[in-house]
Parts: C-alpha cells; structure tokens; sequence
C-alpha cells in the first residue's frame, strides 16, 4: 500500500513535470522589458552663481532607439518655495558628440542663497516628475591666523549652514626654481576631501602646511621640477570646495561613474530617475607670514 | 622573477624526480625481455585500425602477452620471454593475421600488421564500432565519439558534423543553431580544451550552428570530456573536445562531392606515393546566401568556410610522420548596432599547422610522440568596415608524451611546453582598452598518468605539474580516474584540480555574445598589476563525477551520471548600466552540477537514444557596488547558460534502403537580464551647466538574471539513401530542420527588442558523391 502511495506520488510528480514543460515550452514570446510608471530623469546643478539654470531631461523610454531632433513635447516648471514664484522652463536642443540629440530645459534666473527649488517635469500621458533642491546659505570663508607648535597649521572656518563640502582642496602656488617667476611657478593641488569637520555654525578645516609641504616636495619630484639647493617659495595658497545641498552624496565621497550610473545611486528624483543638486563654488586665497612659511619648509625669497 | 627559498625548491625538485623515475619505472622493468611493437592498419587503405587485438601465445598455446592497438594503429608488447610464440592479429570485419615469431632475450622486434577486410563481416564492424562508442557509453564524463555516430543526426547536409553532435548531449549548451558557442557542463566556451591532432584550437565552432571545423569525413575518433579529464590535458577549467582526424587512404584515391542549400563540401585523398605518403584534403564552404536563404522568409547573413588538410608517411616501420593543416573562417551580422549604428557583424579565423612523429624504437619499450604545432585565432567584432573589438591568440606548442606499457599497467607521461601570444584592442563602447603581450613561455607542464588494472578495475591516478607565466613555483593539479566492470554493470568516477591561465573575457549578460577577448593573468608582483584584480590568481575548479552503466542486453544500455564543479578566480566583467561591455573586471566564484542520463536502443532495424540533463549553475560575483545597489555583498545569479532542463531524443530506422532519422530536442528556457527602460546618464560632479557635461544612455535593468527566455524545443527530421555503384556511391538526404517551425529565439537586443530567431522551418535536399 505504501509502495502504491509512493508511486502514485511519483506518477503524479512526473505527470506535473511533463505538464509544466510542456505549457512553458509552448511560450514564445519574451517580456524583455518590464516598463516603469516612472516617466523622466532629470540631471542638473542649481546655483546662484550662474543667470541661467539648466537641467537635462531624458524621457523614460522602453526602446534604445535612435535619438531625434524634435521636441520632447513635455512641461518643465520650478517653483521658488521660499517665495512661490513659479518659472516655465524652455526646451533646448543639443547634439552630443556622438550625434545623439539630448533635451536640456533652461531658464533665465538666478538661484538665490537658501532657498528651495522644485522642479516638475509633465508629459503627455506621463506622470509628473519631480525633485527639490535646496540652495545652501551665502557662506563666508575666514582664515585664522596659523598656528605652530611642532608644525605649522593654520585653520580655516567655512561660515553658514551649509550642508555638505565637495571637492575639497587646497591649491599651493610655488616657485620651484631660481629665475623669473613666470616660467618657475606652478600650482600644486593638495586633496582636502573628506578633512572638514562640522561645527555649530558652519565647517573647519585645518591646513596642515608642514605635511603639505612634504607633500609638494614629492609631486614636484615626480614632475622632475624638485631642485634641492632650491625647494619651493610659496607665492600663496587658496582653498577651493562646493558647497552643495545634502543629497549630494555620491558613495565614498567619490564621483565615479561606473557606479553612479546605477539607477537608484545618489537620486533624489521622486518618480523619475536623475539627480538634481543645488550649490556654489567657495575659494578663498590667502599667504601666510614669512616666519610661518619658513617653518613650514618653504622659502619666502 | 621572485628568489625562491631553498627548502621550496627542494621540494620541487624532489617532486620532479619522483614523477619522472615514476614515468621511467616500466622502462626499467622491461629491462632483459622481448618486446614487439608495430602498426596494424587496414590493407585495403592503409588506414589505423583501433581497437585491433593482438595476442600473442607461447608455443604450447598459453596466452602470454596481449594489446590493442590505439588510434593510430599502434602497439607495443613488452616484458615477452624469449622463445617462439604464436602472433594473432583480430579484428571484427576483417581477416585474422596469424604469424609465428621466434624472439631472443632484449630482441626488440617491429612488426606491422595489414587486415584484409572480410566482406561477409562487414555488417559486423559497425556492431563493434556502435559498442565501443554509442550514445550510452560514458565513462566518467568521457565519451568516445566515432564517425557513425556523428552521421545519425539530421542535419541540412549530407555529411555529419561534430556540432550537430554536441548539441544533442545532455550537458552540452548551445545558444542554438548560430553562433558557434558550446558551454559544456556549466563550464564557458573559453575554458573548453579543443583539439584537433593535439593542436589547439579557441573558437573552431561555425558560426551556424550545425557545422564546426571536424566534420565526419575527416574525423578518425573523438574524445569527449565533460570533466574529471586527466593529467595529460591541462590549462582549462570546464572540458576536453580532442578530436583525432584520418590518414588519405595510401592504396588509392578516394573523395566525395556534396551539396546542399547549406553548405557544399569537396574531399579528395590519395596516396602520394603508395603505401608510404598519402593526403587527405578537404573543403566547405556555407551556401547560405546564394542557397537556403532564398527560400525560407529569413537572410542568413552568415558565411564560412574551412579547409582541412593532412599529409601522412611511413618514414620507418617503427614510425609515422604526419602534418595537419586547418584554417577557417566565419563571418556574421548579428542584428543592428545600438542607436542605429551599423549593423554588428562579427568574423573568426583559425589557423593551425601542427607536425607529429610517433615512434616506437626497437632500443626503449615505449611509444613516444613528438610534437609542435602554431594555432591562433583572430576575432574581430563591429560595423563591418571598422570593427571596434579584435582580439587575437596564437600558440607555438612543443609537446612529447610516451606510453609506456605493461602487462597490467600502462603509463602515460609527458612534456608540454606553450608559448602564447595574446593581443586585444577594445574600441569604441568598449573604452579603448589596448592590451597584449608578445609570444611569451607561457607554460611548461610534465605529467605522468599511470593505469593500473586489476580484472574489472581499472584506475588512473596522475598529476600534472604546470608551470605558469604568472609565478615561478609550479601549480600541483592531482587527476583520478577509475571504472570497475561487473558483469553487465559499469561503475565509474573521476575527480581532480583543474586551473587556467588564459581566459576568455565576455559579456555574460548576453550568451548569445560571440566576441571573447583574450588574456592572461598578470604576476601579481608588477607594480602595474597591484590594482588588476587577477594579478596571480588562476582561474581554479575541482571536479567530481561519478557514474553507473548498466547494458543488460545487446539492444539496451542506460546510464546515469551525476557531477560537481567547484570554481574559483573567475573574473567577470563589472555589472554595469551602461550599454556596453566594461572592462572592470570583478572575482567571481561558482558551481555546476547536475545528473544526466542516457538510454539507448539498438534493435534492427530500429536505432534510438533518448538523453535527459539536470543541471544548476550559479555564479556569486563580489563587486564593490553590490551593496550600495542591492544591499547585498555579493551578487548570486544564474548565469545566460544555466539551462536547467534538456532532453534529447533519437529515433532512426532502416527500411528498404531507406534511413529514415528523427530528432527532437527539448532545452528548457535561459537565464537573461530584463529591462525596466532607457534613459541617460550625466555625471553630476561639478556645479556647472549640464549642457556642456557628456550625456551617456543608460539602460534600466530590474536585478540581474532574473527573466528566463522560452523554452527551445525542435524536431528535425532526415531520410537518406545511398545508391552503390561500381566504384562510387550517391547518397540522396531529405531533411526538414524544427519541422514544426518552432520559433526558438536565438538573440534578443534587450536595447532594441530586435529579436533573431533560430532557423524556421527548413526544408532541405542534399547529394553527396563519393568514389573509391
């Protein structure tokens, strides 16, 4: 009885096995793609440094098919939430150098300091796409006088509540070799990413010009412009960062596009796909006193 | 090059010794006794005759000694006490060879051996011949693949084809009748071993499917190897194809002509001076565009070509010299480019040329085989006028092996030293990446295989010592094979370490993708390499496969297999969005394995087999980004060959002169990577405007692997008949290839949707005439 329980249990797995291959190998037909509700990516920079705002538009498409010169057929406003104001975006037309045709929508104003923008995007039989950026604060950079115990730093205070700090660095300008300045003078950028500290009120960095020298030294050397009986005469130093809304975060602090290219990767767009930020350039240049530079291991004549 | 410490190489060199006195030990032992040795070969034609036993008695009738002569004809007898003894040469079909022979103590004889064919036991031969090969009979992952076997399966021409042959196993995927990949086993086609006469060969598979560069004309045997191959094949992970090809017939000068809307084939083969020289030549060339793609509603835009030749002598008669040449070439356009670009077209060419001498000396008892051989392959992928990827490897191989017999032991040992030089330029989407290397030492191997037999148990450990490029100390790779005979049953298993230097990089997110670049792993001491993710690590499996075959009767014979892969240091390419292939490769680690089984049918005038395999293959690939994407380490996926499901089945009968041969196979659906859409992707890194920063598309897949395409499923059916007269034959075929016109999807462009599909329904009509 057992054995005919089994078997009929084996007859009936077989049976079902059969029925399967055989209603699946009957299908010919592939769903290859899957399809979205969701209906633009966006990809663009906010900034009150520039008159004019720009933000590119790819349409959520279910082909790759051959891009065309012809218009997206979709409505792109912003509204200033701070104020209300709302702007109609224009529609433009640009060949890359592949000669695919990309949509860039654009709109002649200023992002102002603080405030929050958002950005929709309507197509036809499209649901409506949409991202907010945020605008961080008019922040000041102060220098601080530097200080020397065992080595020469010298702090600098990032002034306003701004959100994050990208592409932190301080470039040195030196002179490398006797003779005129022109043709012996070079900048040497220094990685600062990542070294800003949040403080109430804003960030610090502290330059470290001793570490910073040994630094030069070595790049210098590897350019073949390091001269021993010479070494290196600061002419000045700037601090160069972005000051950016807090979704600009790509993962560890690096933009690289293998992985940013990921859908979903440092996206702040709500039904879309993209990324939209908002933020301004920060520099500031300054020269130290002589005794500091000299501490530092620079020369100062 | 990195000092080793002394202890190491030692230890090496103590290794190196052991293995070699252990390759030595059976010449030593033969030391002060008779040995004969010789070739038995067909004297109708002077072909080899394998398989031929030769016995030899003492004079009062007790068997003493005995062999059979291998693929080439060759024997060799040793540790015979002096006397006279009785010499019998048999063989199934042909008349037996009696002599008598008085040997003297450390006399070293050579004696040649032609069989007259017995017209009466013909029918016999193919008996024999269907018993030692068959669709039933493996051994552990080996099977032994004859002509005959290769001509039962229908295919649009009149001659058999080792292709149409390979995608009919169980563990063998092919993406379908185009595209001249074979993934055997859960193994890629670039970790297959293939061989014709021991020169390698990377990409000898058509671009259609039905046809490679061995077809049955040409073809003396086939050895396949699933896995758990031995020692004296190194330096790939997933299989062996080693295919020995024939001698021109030495008496007189045979060939054949066919055609077909297919392909068209000319052999011709003589004797350039009798009994001593022969040629064997022969041609194809596909007839697609001027033939079966203007009647069916499909271009083929397909073609290719392959041109095989073989020179063999009779230096001595104590050796053979021959010289094999083979050279193809495949072109074909795989739909459109991305974004209406030009349509991607793909072409290969073969080369290879390749010199033996086998020897038996009357001063060693041994046979020893010399060899050097120069393959390569040449790839080349995008628009026709100006391919944006090609990638080339070429191979200078010197090799010697030696059999050394014994009464009941064998052993086998070789050398094997590579050069290899690779080149690939990767334009275009493919971030124009140049990379190479000059022919270099690639790898110096030694091997030793002995076999020991004891009644029905037969076993076959080995090692195999391989040098590589990548680092000084040599890589151990232990092999076993073993079978045991009871009666009508047959249990057999085999195992063993298995790595690879060069590897064949691919987009896995398409099987269908024919272009394979070709690299090596770097040393891991360059200071260039500290980044390269391969930098010293091998490509490594292990394989374990144990099997049972059971041949209760003559007409019946099952069997059933089950195996497992264990691998380790693949590298794949980086998962990526974008619409192309990139570079960035990742560590990866895998598995295979699965069961299959085999039943075949003999009984006159029916003939039949029916295949099934299981199979699961899962790679777990470790990129950086996998957790930031999909909050998971690593990234576990089926990939595009893990086909779960295959069935095949054959069904031939022999009525009134008629064979009539009918097809079908099942192979359920594979693994492909399903979009969500299409968009564009702008590097967001500066505050700047974005109309002045590169857009790229960009493709939006839902998780990797996660669709499985339809199933494929496809009956083909063929009926020959072959007319004989004086001195020639005309043989007439009717085929119908996926007689039900199946559509079986072969390539889809998930960016496209553009869909090719494999052959509709195709009817088709072919002659051969052949002479002798």
């Amino acid at each position: 009885m057992r054995l005919l329980l089994w078997l009929s249990e084996r007859t009936v797995f077989f049976l079902a096995l059969l029925f399967v291959l055989l209603t699946t190998g009957c299908e010919e037909d592939v769903t290859a793609i899957l399809g979205t509700e969701k209906a633009f990516t966006l990809y663009g920079v906010l900034t009150p440094q520039a008159d004019t705002q720009w933000v590119r538009v790819y349409p959520v498409e279910e082909r790759l098919e051959p891009t065309r010169a012809e218009s997206l057929n979709a409505s792109f406003t912003s509204t200033d939430l701070t104020t209300g104001q709302v702007k109609t975006w224009q529609d433009s037309l640009i060949q890359e150098e592949d000669g695919r045709y990309s949509h860039v929508f654009w709109a002649p104003f200023r992002a102002s300091y603080g405030h929050a923008y958002r950005l929709e995007v309507s197509g036809a039989d499209k649901a409506t796409t949409r991202v907010e950026a945020n605008v961080p604060p008019e922040t000041e950079i102060v220098v601080e006088e530097p200080r020397s115990l065992y080595d020469v730093r010298q702090l600098v205070k990032i002034q306003g509540k701004v959100p994050r700090l990208l592409k932190l660095m301080v470039v040195y300008e030196v002179k490398y070799k006797s003779g005129p300045s022109a043709q012996s003078v070079t900048e040497v950028p220094i990685s600062y990413e990542g070294k800003a500290s949040s403080v109430d009120g804003g960030w610090e960095i502290e330059v470290l010009l001793s570490r910073d020298y040994q630094d030069i030294r070595e790049k210098l050397k590897a350019r073949g412009l390091w001269q021993v009986g010479y070494g290196a005469r600061l002419f000045g130093i700037t601090a160069r960062m972005m000051a950016v809304n807090k979704p600009w975060n790509p993962p560890g602090g690096k933009f690289d596009p293998e992985v940013l290219v990921q859908p979903g990767t440092m996206s702040n767009v709500n039904n879309g796909f993209g990324f939209v930020g908002a933020g301004f350039h920060l520099e500031e240049s300054w020269l130290p006193d002589d005794e500091y530079v000299e501490k530092a291991g620079f020369r100062t004549d | 090059m990195s000092v080793l410490p002394f202890k190491r190489t030692l230890g090496v060199a103590q290794l190196t010794l052991f293995v070699f006195v252990l390759g030595l030990f059976p010449v030593l032992s033969h030391a002060q006794q008779a040995t004969i040795s010789g070739f038995v070969t067909d004297a109708s034609d002077g072909q080899p005759l394998e398989g031929a036993n030769i016995l030899l008695e003492s004079i009062s009738g007790e068997t003493v000694k005995g062999a059979a002569a291998d693929q080439d004809g060759s024997y060799l007898i040793g540790g015979i006490p002096s006397g006279r003894h009785a010499l019998t040469v048999s063989f199934i079909g042909y008349e037996v060879y009696r002599d008598t022979l008085e040997l003297s103590e450390d006399e070293a004889r050579t004696v040649n051996v032609g069989l007259a064919p017995d017209e009466e036991a013909l029918e016999e031969v193919l008996v024999e011949a269907e018993g030692t090969a068959g669709a039933a009979r493996v051994n552990a992952g080996h099977q032994e693949i004859r002509p005959r076997d290769l001509e039962r399966i229908p295919s649009p021409d009149v001659a058999g084809d080792l292709a149409s042959y390979l995608s009919t196993q169980p563990g063998v995927v092919s993406v379908g009748d185009r595209g001249g990949k074979v993934f055997i086993r859960g193994g890629e086609p670039s970790q297959n071993i293939v061989q014709l006469d021991g020169m390698p060969l990377y990409q000898p598979f058509h671009v259609l499917g039905f046809y490679s560069a061995f077809p049955s004309d040409i073809i003396s045997n086939a050895d396949i190897y699933a896995g758990g191959y031995g020692s004296q094949y190194g330096g790939a992970l997933s299989s062996v194809i080693d295919v020995s090809t024939r001698t021109g017939n030495k008496k007189g000068f045979a060939g054949a002509v066919s055609a077909s809307p297919f392909i068209s084939t000319a052999r011709l083969e003589g004797p350039l001076i009798k009994d001593r020289l022969s040629l064997i030549v022969s041609g194809r060339r596909s007839m697609l565009d001027h033939g079966a793609s203007q009647y069916i509603d499909q271009p083929l835009l397909f073609s290719f070509s392959d041109v095989f030749a073989k020179l063999h002598s009779k230096p001595t008669e104590a050796s053979r010299l021959w010289i094999t040449g083979l050279k193809t070439y495949d072109r074909g356009t795989l739909g459109k480019g991305v974004e209406g670009s030009p349509a991607q077209e793909v072409r290969w060419e073969n080369q290879a040329i390749g010199l033996h001498y086998l020897i038996l000396p009357r001063w060693l008892p041994v046979k020893a085989d010399l060899s050097i051989s120069r393959s390569g392959l040449t790839s080349e992928f995008g628009p026709p006028e100006k391919p944006v990827r090609s990638s080339s490897i070429n191979t200078t191989r010197l090799a010697v092996d030696a059999t050394f017999p014994g009464e009941s032991y064998e052993v086998a040992a070789g050398w094997t030293i590579d050069f290899v030089g690779l080149e690939t330029h990767l334009g275009g989407m493919f971030q124009n990446i140049e990379e190479g290397s000059p022919p270099t030492l690639h790898q110096i191997a030694y091997y030793v295989a002995p076999e020991f037999r004891w009644g029905g148990f037969a076993v076959r450990p080995g090692v195999r010592m391989q040098f590589y490029n990548v680092r000084f100390d040599p890589y151990l790779e232990p092999r076993l094979r073993m079978s045991w005979d009871v009666g009508m049953h047959h249990f057999s298993a085999a195992g063993g370490l298995y790595q690879q230097e060069v590897v064949g990089l691919s987009d896995r997110r398409d099987a269908a993708n024919v272009f394979t670049a070709w690299t090596n792993i770097p040393r891991r001491e360059d200071d260039e390499n500290k980044n390269d993710v391969r930098a010293g690590r091998l490509a490594r499996a292990w394989h374990g496969i144990a099997g049972y075959r059971v041949r209760p009767n003559r007409w019946f014979e099952l069997s059933v297999e089950g195996y497992y892969k264990e691998l380790s240091n693949l590298f794949i390419s980086e998962w990526t969005a974008f619409p192309r292939l990139t570079t960035r490769l990742q560590p990866a680690t895998g598995h295979s394995y699965g069961a299959e089984t085999r039943i075949e049918l003999q009984a006159d005038p029916f003939y039949g087999y029916i295949n099934y395999g299981l199979s699961f293959t899962r790679y777990q690939a470790r990129q950086a980004s996998l957790q930031l994407w999909y909050g998971t380490e690593a990234l576990d996926f089926r990939p595009p060959h893990d086909r779960r499901h295959q069935v095949n089945s054959l069904l031939g009968v022999t009525l009134y002169g008629f064979d009539l041969n009918l097809q079908w196979a099942f192979g359920s659906g594979r693994p492909f990577s399903r979009a969500i859409g299409f968009d564009g992707f702008v590097l967001v890194d500066d505050i700047e405007n974005v109309a002045n920063s590169p857009g790229n598309r960009r493709v939006i897949y839902e998780k990797p692997y996660n669709g499985i395409l339809p199933a494929y499923h496809r009956l083909d059916v063929s009926l020959e008949r072959t007319f004989v007269f004086d001195a020639a034959e005309l043989t007439l075929q009717g085929s119908l290839i996926n007689a039900y016109n199946r559509r079986n999807i072969f390539y889809l462009n998930v960016f496209t949707l553009q869909r090719a599909d494999q052959l509709p329904l195709v009817p088709s009509i072919g002659l051969k005439l052949a002479f002798e």
